[in-house]
């Protein structure tokens, strides 16, 4: 079974929009001398682009082999940033939350998570589910850890969602170096985890 | 006697008084209302896999809760079955998106209020046509069985934790805090009394009546925990009535635990409504079977145990002052 063609094609645009916008606001935020959050920025611009081609083929663009290396380096990255940055809190939690993204990504390379391998798509039919002769998609290695992730990504969904402040007037008056719209890289973030729980979802078969 | 507290004896409510200024939002309260946004979240995710858009999601999964349903409920659970058979991509994003935005609305703070109202709207909506009243009007109605449904305790939920500021010595739990303590307690008699009940019907009393659900679990679990199953079935083989009067003793016990005087025997109570609630989810729901990708939420363990923190006695205002000013 998997999901309709339709629907991995729009997640799938979703990501590249994300990493596109990321591009635009490490580009921008220079051009506009405002402040922004690079390791954020270029992560989801790693994230966006890996994990559109982990959910629709027509995305792929490097080998998983060089994505797992690539992610496996941001989170060594981010482990050691973690480490330098004990103290303070607040980097903490948010640089806790890359290396997490990173480690998810690493496993859903090495699970297997992919575009599916059925030719069209088999919502709307009878597939035939637990019976033989069902259609059968390629499935993750150990979903377990899998169905943990998504719960865990849910649940980081829903505290991002908590943390993020409602507008006020006063926001929008500012000096030069006022971070360049920070809910956005919130909004990005939340959109990046509910793409990839419902990758791994979607090769729970 | 004032007008509130007159209330307060009466009503067991939460005074609202003018002269005191209204209190923080409880951190207590929005973590148990996030827990709640999770889960909605979780649940609208579930709704996305590939499995749900096929046409043998409504025939498998709407299909059992009409089993052994009263005549007035199976005629419009076929038509809820004949419409997501007939349009299963159309219908299963729909309520996918709803279950999500629900879940986000809860979770932001500007627009809690308003999830929580929409989980309110949808609640009875899914309990009637996707759980069939949670089986409730069918023999074999129980706590093994998922029973009185996961959406009622959504809504259950919803209403317990709807945002208020009202505080005071008569505030001993966040359940109490918006309902007041005799509505709260009452929910609280009323769902665990009434699990108890519904583990002694004769049909939950049946030899391999435990034995058989938690059988049911194992398919597509991983190895270890299909071995579990596999150990704890046969353990229960031909012990179903026993089991089923152990559960219902311990039911009772819960349920009357919050009507006893001692702070100590309610939080007995409660630590044993969250162990009952993790035994029925691993044992009973299978964790709400998702290894097999058919999973639509994860079942009424975790909100059962989501109510009984909601319960949890908390510690008063003038202890921790006191205790803070010792220190």
């Amino acid at each position: 079974m998997n999901a309709p063609t339709w629907l991995t094609d729009l997640v799938g645009m979703l990501m590249v929009f994300v990493a596109g916008y990321s591009v635009w606001r490490l580009v921008i935020s220079r051009a506009w001398g405002r402040a922004t959050d690079y390791e954020s920025d270029i992560l989801h611009v790693a994230v966006g682009i890996a994990a559109a081609g982990i959910v629709a083929g027509w995305a792929h663009t490097l080998p998983r082999s060089v994505w797992t290396a690539v992610f496996i380096a941001g989170a060594v990255y981010f482990a050691v940033r973690i480490y330098l940055t004990w103290s303070d809190r607040t980097a903490r939690a948010r640089l806790l939350a890359h290396t997490a993204c990173c480690a998810v990504l690493v496993y859903m390379f090495l699970a297997n998570v992919a575009p599916t391998t059925i030719h069209g798509s088999t919502a709307g039919m009878y597939t035939m589910a637990g019976m033989d002769g069902m259609i059968l998609d390629q499935t993750i290695t150990y979903p377990t850890i899998g169905l943990i992730f998504v719960v865990g990504l849910c649940f980081y969904a829903v505290a991002t969602l908590n943390n993020i402040a409602p507008l006020k007037p006063e926001d929008a008056e500012g000096g030069s170096t006022l971070m360049l719209a920070p809910r956005s890289v919130d909004v990005c973030r939340i959109v990046i985890v509910l793409v990839l729980a419902y990758a791994i979802l979607t090769k729970i078969v | 006697m004032t007008r509130s507290a007159a209330l307060t004896d009466r009503s067991g409510q939460i005074p609202v008084s003018p002269d005191r200024p209204a209190a923080p939002p409880s951190p207590a309260r929005r973590r148990l209302q996030l827990v709640l946004a999770g889960l909605w979240l979780l649940d609208g995710m579930l709704k996305l896999q590939p499995y749900m858009f096929t046409k043998n999601f409504a025939p498998m999964t709407l299909g059992e809760a009409g089993d052994g349903a009263p005549f007035w409920l199976v005629d419009p659970l076929d038509w809820a079955k004949r419409i997501v058979s007939d349009h299963p991509v159309g219908t299963m994003v729909l309520f996918a998106l709803v279950e999500i935005a629900i879940g986000m609305a809860i979770a932001y703070r500007p627009t809690a209020r308003l999830g929580l109202l929409a989980c309110l709207c949808w609640v009875p909506f899914l309990w009637f046509f996707a759980e069939g009243l949670g089986g409730m009007t069918t023999s074999a109605a129980g706590p093994l069985g998922g029973a009185p449904g996961a959406s009622i305790l959504y809504g259950l939920l919803a209403v317990l934790l709807w945002p208020t500021r009202r505080s005071g010595p008569g505030v001993t739990s966040e359940a109490v805090r918006f309902v007041g303590t005799r509505a709260a307690r009452i929910v609280w008699v009323a769902l665990w009394g009434l699990l108890a009940v519904l583990s002694l019907l004769p049909a939950n009393r049946e030899p391999n009546a435990v034995s058989d659900v938690i059988s049911a679990n194992t398919d597509g679990a991983p190895k270890g925990y299909a071995w579990l199953l596999n150990h704890a079935a046969s353990w229960a083989e031909g012990r179903g009535a026993e089991i089923s009067i152990t559960l219902a003793v311990l039911l009772a016990l819960v349920a009357v635990s919050v009507l006893l005087p001692s702070r100590r025997a309610v939080r007995g109570g409660i630590v044993l409504a969250i162990v009952l609630a993790t035994l029925l989810w691993v044992f009973a729901e299978g964790f709400g079977m998702p290894f097999m990708g058919m999973a639509t939420d994860p079942d009424t363990g975790p909100l059962l145990a989501v109510i009984a923190i909601a319960f949890w006695p908390s510690v008063p205002a003038e202890v921790s002052v006191q205790e803070g000013a010792a220190a």
